[in-house]
């Protein structure tokens, strides 16, 4: 499809796709552990702050 | 006269609302699935406009490596302006998000600085014979991935959450100096890279078979990036939001064990 070039073009894509979801996944990992971390502090009783605060920080 | 004030503190007020972490998350849990849709609908319209283009007259099938060559390098030169500006936001009006928002697209950054790079690499073999040339526009874009690396290690180095923000915000200004280097590389100097092709004041000095994959694919990679960027600021917000929930879990046990110890 690509003819000579086959060896250029394909490394590129697959390099580019290859990277772009590494981010994806690597983004979403992060994700799903900090809501898991969020979850256990809540659980053992944590709470937020902001949480008490909220009413003065959205007047601002 | 009134309507424009109460327009512009309406739209100060939303802005600063954004401010507010809990209403940043809200804003994001619909947005990022939105801008995700887009551009999959956007990169799919793009990747079969490119692979239907025919084939360069000098350039023959390579021509296909820049609709991926060219949004990435967009998109590396794009995210340090953001990166800039959330700069400026942190520094001067010390918007809470600003800070945020140059964490996390430092990373990003550095990825699509690799694939403008990687890609233009495997062009440049079969164009110019060379993987290759330390010529200024090769040589300017090496050093933001170079300035990328140096601030994702330096927001990660200073663990004291303001000091660290100051410095990444200032040393992100500096480095904004590299971008119209890049830029305007192949214009000042005789580079082996050519100039710019699209965004000429005349007409764009391509056809249209290949201006319009190139132009769907560079806003994919746009909405890409908006995507990815969001994405990662959730994540920097609950990161920050789990580090004061155990300072301050820490503190209360601090207190109650000197109490009891009372």
């Amino acid at each position: 499809m690509f003819g000579d070039h086959a060896a250029f073009i394909i490394p590129a894509y697959a390099v580019s796709i290859l990277v772009i979801l590494l981010l994806i996944i690597w983004l979403r990992i992060q994700y799903s552990n900090r809501q898991k971390e969020l979850l256990i502090l809540e659980q053992s009783g944590v709470k937020r702050r902001a949480a008490k605060t909220q009413g003065e920080n959205s007047g601002k | 006269m009134t309507d424009v004030t109460t327009k512009s503190v309406g739209f100060w007020a939303w802005f600063w609302d954004l401010a507010n972490p809990t209403r940043f998350l809200a804003v994001a849990s619909w947005l990022i699935p939105v801008l995700a849709i887009i551009t999959v609908t956007l990169l799919g319209i793009g990747l079969y406009l490119g692979f239907s283009a025919p084939q360069d007259y000098q350039q023959g099938a390579t021509v296909q490596i820049m609709f991926i060559h060219v949004p990435s390098s967009w998109i590396a030169m794009m995210c340090y302006s953001v990166m800039s500006v959330s700069a400026l936001g942190s520094l001067v009006w010390r918007h809470p998000l600003a800070d945020v928002s140059i964490r996390a697209a430092a990373p990003i950054g550095a990825a699509f600085t690799f694939l403008a790079l990687l890609t233009g690499s495997l062009w440049g073999k079969p164009m110019w014979g060379t993987w290759w040339v330390w010529d200024a526009r090769l040589t300017s874009v090496l050093i933001l991935f170079i300035i990328y690396m140096g601030l994702i290690a330096l927001s990660r180095a200073i663990e004291e959450p303001i000091t660290a923000a100051r410095s990444l915000a200032i040393i992100t200004l500096i480095g904004f100096i590299n971008i119209p280097i890049i830029k305007f590389s192949v214009n000042w100097w005789n580079t082996l890279h050519q100039p710019a092709s699209v965004s000429r004041l005349a007409k764009p000095a391509m056809d249209v078979v290949f201006l319009y994959p190139l132009l769907t694919m560079a806003l994919a990679y746009t909405t890409l990036f908006f995507t990815l960027h969001l994405m990662a600021m959730r994540n920097e917000i609950l990161r920050r939001r789990i580090r004061s929930m155990r300072m301050s879990a820490a503190r209360r046990i601090d207190t109650q064990s000197a109490s009891q110890g009372n």
